[in-house]
C-alpha cells in the first residue's frame, strides 16, 4: 500500500520540477526528506535510478577503453569481439532506461 | 545525407527521438489511466524492439537471440500492465483540488511513517482536537489528511479548518 502523501511521481509535481532544474534531483528529493524509506515508490525509484547510474559510469568507463584501444588499432576485421560486446553493453543499458523512465517518471 | 537514412541504425536513432518527445508529452501533461498505460508501453516496444534489431544488431541472427531479447520485452512490459491492472484504483485527475475522502488505509500508514508530522489529540497549535496531521513536503494535491476521531472519518483537505 502506497502512501498517499506522495502520490506524485518525481517529473510531474511543479515544485519537484523547479527544484530539480536548480539542483540535483537526489539533493532536491533528499533535501525534503524523502528518503529511501519514504515509501514503496521511493524505495524503488531511488534503488532503480541508483543501480542504472552506476551501470551508466560502468558503461562510459567501457566507451573510454574501446576508444583508446580503438585509437591504438586493437580493433578491424580481424577482431572486433571486444568492441562488439562494449557496443552491446552500452545499448543494453539503453534498453534497460527505455523500460525504466516510463515506469518511474511517467506511470502513475 | 541520403547515406544518413542507408544507415538502419540511423533510422531507428531518429524513431526513438520522436518516440521519446510522445513520452514526454504523456508525462508532461499527466496522462493517467489504462490507455495513458497502454500507450506507453506501446512507445516502450517499439523503442526497445528498434535498439535490440538495429543498435544491438540482432537482426536476421538467429531465432534464439531474437526471442531471448524481444521475448525479454514483452514479458517485462506485460508484467508492468499486470502490475498497474491489480494495483490500486487511482484517481484519473490527481491534480483536482478537489477534498476527497482518504481511504482509512492511508491515514493508517501515515502515522507510523518517520517523516510524517503527527500532532497528537489536545496538543497546542493550530491543528484542531482529534485530528491527525499529515503534511506533504511540497505540491498542490490536498496534503492534509484530517482524522475525526468523534466517528473516524478521514478527509482530505488543502488547509487547516479554521
Amino acid at each position: 500500500m502506497e502512501d498517499c502523501r506522495y502520490r506524485r511521481r518525481p517529473g510531474q509535481d511543479p515544485q519537484h520540477r523547479r527544484a530539480r532544474d536548480v539542483k540535483l534531483e537526489y539533493a532536491a528529493k533528499f533535501g525534503e526528506g524523502i528518503s529511501f524509506s519514504t515509501n514503496t515508490f521511493y524505495r524503488f525509484y531511488i534503488s532503480l535510478t541508483f543501480f542504472h547510474f552506476m551501470h551508466v559510469i560502468l558503461g562510459m568507463a567501457i566507451l573510454a577503453i574501446l576508444w583508446v584501444k580503438t585509437r591504438q588499432g586493437a580493433y578491424g576485421s580481424h577482431d572486433a569481439h571486444g568492441l562488439e560486446s562494449g557496443a552491446a553493453y552500452w545499448h543494453m543499458v539503453d534498453l534497460l532506461w527505455i523500460v525504466l523512465f516510463p515506469l518511474v517518471y511517467v506511470m502513475r | 545525407m541520403s547515406t544518413f537514412f542507408l544507415n538502419p541504425a540511423n533510422r531507428a536513432w531518429l524513431v526513438l527521438l520522436v518516440a521519446t518527445g510522445v513520452t514526454w508529452w504523456l508525462g508532461d501533461v499527466g496522462a493517467a489511466g489504462t490507455d495513458a498505460i497502454l500507450a506507453m508501453l506501446a512507445i516502450v516496444f517499439i523503442k526497445g524492439r528498434l535498439v535490440i534489431l538495429d543498435f544491438m544488431e540482432l537482426r536476421g541472427t538467429p531465432p534464439m537471440w531474437r526471442l531471448l531479447f524481444e521475448g525479454w520485452l514483452i514479458l517485462v512490459g506485460g508484467l508492468i500492465l499486470l502490475a498497474y491492472a491489480s494495483g490500486p484504483a487511482t484517481s484519473t485527475s490527481p491534480k483536482s483540488m478537489a477534498p476527497r475522502r482518504c481511504r482509512k488505509q492511508e491515514c493508517m500508514s501515515q502515522d507510523v511513517n518517520p517523516t510524517s508530522v503527527l500532532v497528537k489529540r489536545g496538543s497546542p497549535g493550530q491543528v484542531p482536537n482529534g485530528s491527525t496531521r499529515i503534511r506533504q513536503p511540497s505540491g498542490t494535491d490536498p496534503s492534509i489528511c484530517l482524522r475525526d476521531t468523534s466517528n473516524g472519518e478521514r478527509t482530505w483537505r488543502n488547509e487547516w479548518p479554521s
